[in-house]
């Protein structure tokens, strides 16, 4: 009689603790483990420990009920739990072709043999990882390589159809950077659409600073700068911007660090927040400089212009350097006390009709929505409950169709109607929020003779409340608070949480022509995203209707922005178009994006699994990659288009020794060019040999990654680790056949 | 003819500079001497500006033909002058800059080699990236650095039987730091403090890779042709790699290599790092003892340390680019595939990147290390065909009969191009008045 199963499923990140591990090393473990989960399922029953400390007792539980127990951690060797008696089969990713054998920092266990030693098993995701285990620890350990069962989940992007040529609106709840919205060359950068490209977060109204010194992540803020040096930046062109992070507003002071150069010193260069600008003028060494805005409206771009940015005769400097930043500081001057509800009027001469984003410019009653994703910044946060009151009305569809109204991360729907009326509807805000706008507007052409504008909802004001008792009311003296003596500074806004708050503004990306699309960790080097890009607006570079979606799965998106500046002052022109999206999707939009994704493209140094690719292929989406590491599993001539790749010494990644060990591989960016040119010819000129490229990435992850099959290859691997229970060779006996290599 | 040549830096700052990349020019000139001599009189000058439209006054008037030949990138040559003058110019990347940069009209090179009409470079990779740029039929001729002649004797004395294998000796006065004496993880100043400039013997047995290369400059890649030899000889004792490091600054030059090599697996092969003024005697020494040179450079305008060992027949392992095209290929030595990558001109401030250079495949190296070992071991007479076949092959690219006929055919149409120009151009009414003579 065979014995039931028992899984304690363990890693280092779990849910509790997920939210502060967002970019950690061991992050991708945690959704790992959920991966799997379904499949150990159906081989025996899964429970998740949190701590591994209880792996004894639990497995001594199972044994005592007649179960086989097993630990299976979700994590990297040197991170093993090391319980006495439960049996324990690690489950990991690994790139390259040379394990860990060497200790180092005093830690014997960072030899993974070491590490290795006393498991019962170990699952990696690929053959070549499997391979690098076997050389390393010989034939008797039981291995197996699978790789995560995806293959059912996709079934719902499947089922939806392709949309292939079509032109599709993705929702994009962040930042949305779109190289159409630039303008770019050597000595120009500007965003036309600053609130669309750059992460936005809320103003607590304290004090914070930015850091433009080497190797600080705020660096990415600066636009149009040379590489940051250990001082800080220089400027490169005769104006730049740095896009601050937060939604300034209200009465607000920036203190910057600065310096000049040549011509520039002793000139009134223009600083600029907003609508207001100062006179700055810098003198011969590093200074501090105040500035104080009134803000009528609020603001997040700092715009320092008028610099000479020619070289001074004779000097060895060349750069066209005029003005560097150090850093910079941002304080609130006066502390807002009053709670009132805010009215805004949107009409034409209305001071308010400024807040409004993605609308056509306001008329007498009010104003016409010109996007699907129109919004309004309020000139404040507001937190906890909050009634909002909305006049507003609908074009065309739009009157009738229920659109969706989101304040912060918060949402509700409401249809507008054919004429102007009232809406109430009350939010609650688990954090605070600025952004008031609307999705699922289907803008619809206007209909009046001359007017060419395409109209969704129409807006003539918004009130909004705070409701929650945490609000600090007035009292009839005038003070604030619940006693007269609390200071000015105490009344600052109420639940504002440790974090930074997103303002959650809804983008849109339209996507339309042929769409290529890669989905990485732009910090994680290996990535080679850099490469991508300047490979893809090479190759395209007289082309226009073809679109690089990079979707950034990193929280920081300042910590890659510099490089993304740097490359759109330094490619020659391109006609193509690159969209880096920074942010969430939820599953319907991913799934469309999917589903418009003409080839997945990816351009790695090495891979332990890359699940993107395996998704898109999953949904019958060719890819562009190179043929090695965990990718060899199932790339072939028929599912995808090959990239050059050969080896280069690399480091182990989490030895802090740096010292080359191993071989990752070099991508030939000549190679990606040649490949994504002949892609597109495949893909407009070949539509059969595209159309069976599809199915075969499709056929061929339904055999690889189905949980049929990873079930069974567990289970195989699970018969031949005789090792689990001495007493009981039962499940030797009854899953015998399928041998473990 | 007269030939009036000038390069911007001088034998007196050059002591100083040995590794700057301009250092070059000054020895590219010294090297093509000999070989204008035999065309005619050669002076050089230390000023364009004020000297050569006198000297070209005083051919002129003596119906002789006078050019000014002018070793320096083309911001640097002067334009305006009456004086005919032909640049010459060495070149790695494959478009030319054509834009002017911060006001400095000089810098957009396209403009500049098209009013001087004419260009000399250094490889048919330069001949053809400068015929793109300006137009199919502009005067360009590629005469490489005409060293052939000085170091092809020496393949005689490379061949002397018994040498696979024996010990080789090269005298020096310098810094040496060698794998077998010394631990290269240790900390680096003591590194360099324990291994002070004096007078030794480098003593070298087994299959000696040279390699001859300024740690500083980005575009040797040297790191690549480090670490592929530790990766195909980590455990092969009997090959040993030379990197003879150029750069004035001892302890900059040192500190750059120690530091790659600190990240290296411990390997069996030995690794010499050398850092010396050889003399003509001690460097020829040097390349006697020397199997194969090596070079994993991100492109070349000729590679002068590779010139001058296949010219004694010391086969190569290089990337298949730029200058090596014209004069490696299987027959000669290794030659490692490269793939395009962008970049940006080195004097372009703006680092926009409107060009290509060329990475080696690092792969290609180790694997040219590993057949190049077994074959110089197991097959004497293929290494000896190779050898041979490296010295024809330079004997083709620089030497200096094939750089005078060259130059002969080159100056004689310019020549010709120049009287044509004058014949139909009416004379400007200032020449009259204008003082032939002193």
């Amino acid at each position: 009689m065979k014995r039931p199963l028992h899984f304690l499923f363990w890693s280092r990140i779990n849910a509790g603790n997920i939210r502060e591990s967002l970019g950690a090393p061991e992050y991708s473990y945690y959704f790992l483990l959920k991966e799997f989960r379904p499949a150990f399922e159906r081989l025996g029953q899964v429970s998740v420990l949190d701590d591994p400390a209880q792996a004894d007792a639990r497995h001594d539980e199972a044994v005592a009920r007649g179960e086989d127990c097993v630990l299976i951690a979700f994590t990297a060797p040197q991170n093993l739990p090391q319980p006495a008696r439960c049996p324990v089969i690690p489950l990991f990713a690994w790139e390259f072709e040379r394990i860990p054998d060497e200790a180092w920092g005093g830690n014997p266990r960072n030899d993974w043999r070491v590490a290795l030693g006393g498991v019962a098993g170990a699952i990696t995701l690929s053959e070549h990882a499997l391979e690098a285990v076997r050389r390393a620890l010989g034939p008797r350990l039981p291995l197996l390589a699978v790789p995560v069962p995806l293959w059912e989940r996709m079934e719902s992007v499947r089922g939806a159809g392709d949309e292939a040529g079509h032109t599709v609106t993705l929702g994009v709840d962040g930042a949305v950077l779109d190289t159409r919205d630039f303008e770019a060359g050597p000595e120009r950068l500007r965003c036309a659409r600053p609130l669309a490209a750059y992460a936005l977060e809320l103003w607590d109204g304290r004090a914070h600073a930015l850091d433009f010194r080497l190797h600080a992540p705020d660096t990415g803020a600066l636009l149009g700068f040379y590489r940051p040096e250990p001082w800080g930046a220089w400027s490169r062109n005769d104006e730049v911007w740095i896009a601050l992070p937060w939604l300034l507003h209200g009465e607000v002071e920036l203190e910057l660090v600065v310096r000049a150069y040549g011509r520039n010193q002793g000139r009134a260069l223009m600083a600029g927040l907003g609508d207001a600008y100062r006179v700055l003028r810098i003198g011969g060494g590093e200074e501090s400089h105040t500035l104080r805005f009134s803000l009528d409206h609020p603001a997040r771009m700092l715009h320092i212009a008028g610099i000479d940015p020619r070289p001074v005769p004779g000097a060895r400097e060349e750069r066209s350097i005029g003005f560097g930043i150090t850093g910079l500081a941002v304080r609130a001057t006066v502390v807002p006390i009053a709670r009132d509800t805010l009215r805004l009027e949107l009409h034409a001469e209305s001071p308010h009709s400024v807040l409004l984003q993605e609308f056509w410019a306001p008329e007498g009653w009010g104003a016409w929505s010109a996007s699907s994703a129109p919004w309004l910044m309020l000139p404040r946060p507001v937190a906890g409950r909050v009634r909002v009151q909305i006049e507003a009305l609908g074009h065309g569809r739009n009157a009738v169709t229920p659109l969706g109204v989101y304040l912060g991360g918060a949402r509700h729907t409401f249809v507008p109607g054919a004429g102007l009326q009232w809406h109430t509807l009350e939010f609650d805000l688990a954090e605070p929020a600025q952004v008031l706008g609307f999705t699922g507007v289907q803008p619809e052409p206007a209909g009046a003779a001359g007017d060419m504008r395409m109209l969704g909802v129409g807006l003539r004001s918004v009130t909004l409340e705070e409701l929650s008792e945490g609000v600090l009311a007035e009292s009839d003296d005038g003070s604030v608070g619940g006693s007269g003596d609390e200071c000015a500074e105490e009344a600052a806004l109420v639940a504002w949480p440790h974090t930074t708050v997103a303002a959650h503004v809804r983008q849109r990306l339209v996507l339309d022509g042929t769409v290529y699309t890669s989905v990485l960790n732009p910090l994680d080097d290996r990535k080679n995203w850099e490469l991508l890009v300047s490979a893809f607006c090479t190759a395209f570079a007289g082309r226009e209707g073809v679109t690089l979606v990079l979707k950034m799965t990193q929280r920081l998106q300042r910590s890659y922005l510099f490089e993304m500046h740097r490359l759109l002052q330094c490619l020659p022109r391109f006609a193509c178009r690159v969209v880096v999206v920074h942010g969430f999707l939820d599953e319907a939009d991913y799934g469309e994006l999917m589903r418009r994704t003409d080839f997945y493209v990816n351009v790695s140094k090495a891979e332990g699994l890359c699940i993107p690719l395996m998704e898109f292929m999953s949904c019958g989406r060719p890819a562009l990659a190179p043929r090695h590491t965990s990718m060899l599993d199932y790339l072939n001539d028929r599912n995808s288009i090959a990239i050059d790749a050969t080896t280069e010494p690399c480091i182990w990644p989490h030895d802090e020794r740096a010292v080359l060990r191993t071989l990752q591989y070099r991508v030939s960016w000549e190679s990606v060019v040649d490949a994504l040119r002949h892609s597109f010819t495949l893909r407009h000129e070949n539509p059969g040999t595209y159309r069976g490229m599809c199915e075969a990435a499709a056929g061929t992850m339904r055999g690889y990654c189905g949980i049929e099959r990873v079930a069974g290859e567990l289970g195989r691997l699970l018969a031949g680790t005789s090792r689990m229970h001495a007493a009981t060779p039962s499940i030797a006996d009854a899953t015998a056949g399928g041998g473990t290599r | 003819m007269m030939f009036l040549v000038h390069v911007p830096f001088t034998a007196s700052s050059i002591g100083g500079d040995l590794g700057r990349a301009d250092y070059s020019y000054y020895f590219v000139m010294r090297s093509y001497l000999p070989v204008l001599e035999t065309l005619g009189t050669v002076r050089e000058i230390a000023d364009p500006q004020s000297e050569a439209d006198q000297w070209h006054r005083r051919a002129v008037a003596d119906g002789e033909y006078c050019v000014l030949l002018c070793f320096a990138p083309p911001h640097r040559v002067p334009v305006g002058l009456a004086c005919p003058v032909v640049p010459v110019i060495a070149w790695e990347y494959d478009s030319l800059p054509d834009t002017p940069w911060a006001g400095r009209r000089g810098t957009d090179w396209l403009r500049v080699l098209a009013i001087l009409g004419s260009t000399i470079t250094h490889s048919g990779f330069t001949a053809r990236v400068v015929r793109e740029a300006i137009r199919p039929d502009y005067p360009v001729v590629s005469v490489p650095a005409p060293v052939w002649d000085r170091f092809a004797p020496l393949a005689e004395r490379r061949c002397a039987p018994g040498t696979s294998g024996a010990e080789r000796g090269v005298s020096l006065a310098g810094t040496l730091m060698d794998s077998r004496s010394c631990d290269f993880a240790a900390d680096a100043e003591a590194l360099l403090a324990g291994h002070p400039p004096q007078s030794q013997r480098l003593v070298l047995d087994g299959v000696v890779y040279t390699a001859v290369f300024c740690p500083l400059d980005g575009r040797k890649n040297w790191e690549d042709l480090l670490t592929a030899f530790c990766w195909a000889f980590r455990d092969e004792a009997d090959c040993t790699l030379v990197m003879k490091l150029v750069h004035h600054d001892r302890d900059e030059a040192v500190r750059e290599v120690l530091a790659e090599l600190r990240r290296l697996p411990p390997v069996a092969a030995r690794i010499v790092l050398l850092h010396a003024y050889l003399d003509d005697a001690q460097y020829e020494n040097l390349l006697c003892a020397t199997d194969f040179a090596v070079n994993s450079s991100l492109g070349e305008g000729q590679c002068l340390p590779l010139m001058e060992y296949m010219s004694a027949g010391v086969p190569a392992i290089a990337p298949a680019h730029t200058a090596m095209l014209d004069y490696l290929d299987a027959a000669s030595g290794f030659p490692v595939r490269a793939h395009q990558e962008l970049y940006h001109w080195p004097e372009d401030m703006g680092l926009i990147l409107r060009t290509r250079r060329f990475r080696p495949e690092w792969e290609g190296l180790r694997q040219a290390y590993e057949r190049s070992r077994a074959l110089r071991l197991g097959d004497p007479q293929a290494y000896a065909r190779m050898s041979a076949a490296a010295q024809e092959n330079l004997r083709r690219y620089c030497s200096q009969a094939v750089a005078h006929d060259r130059l002969v055919a080159f100056f004689s149409a310019h020549e010709a191009a120049g009287a044509a120009a004058r014949r139909d151009t009416p004379p400007p009414a200032m020449e009259a008045s204008t003082c032939c003579g002193d």
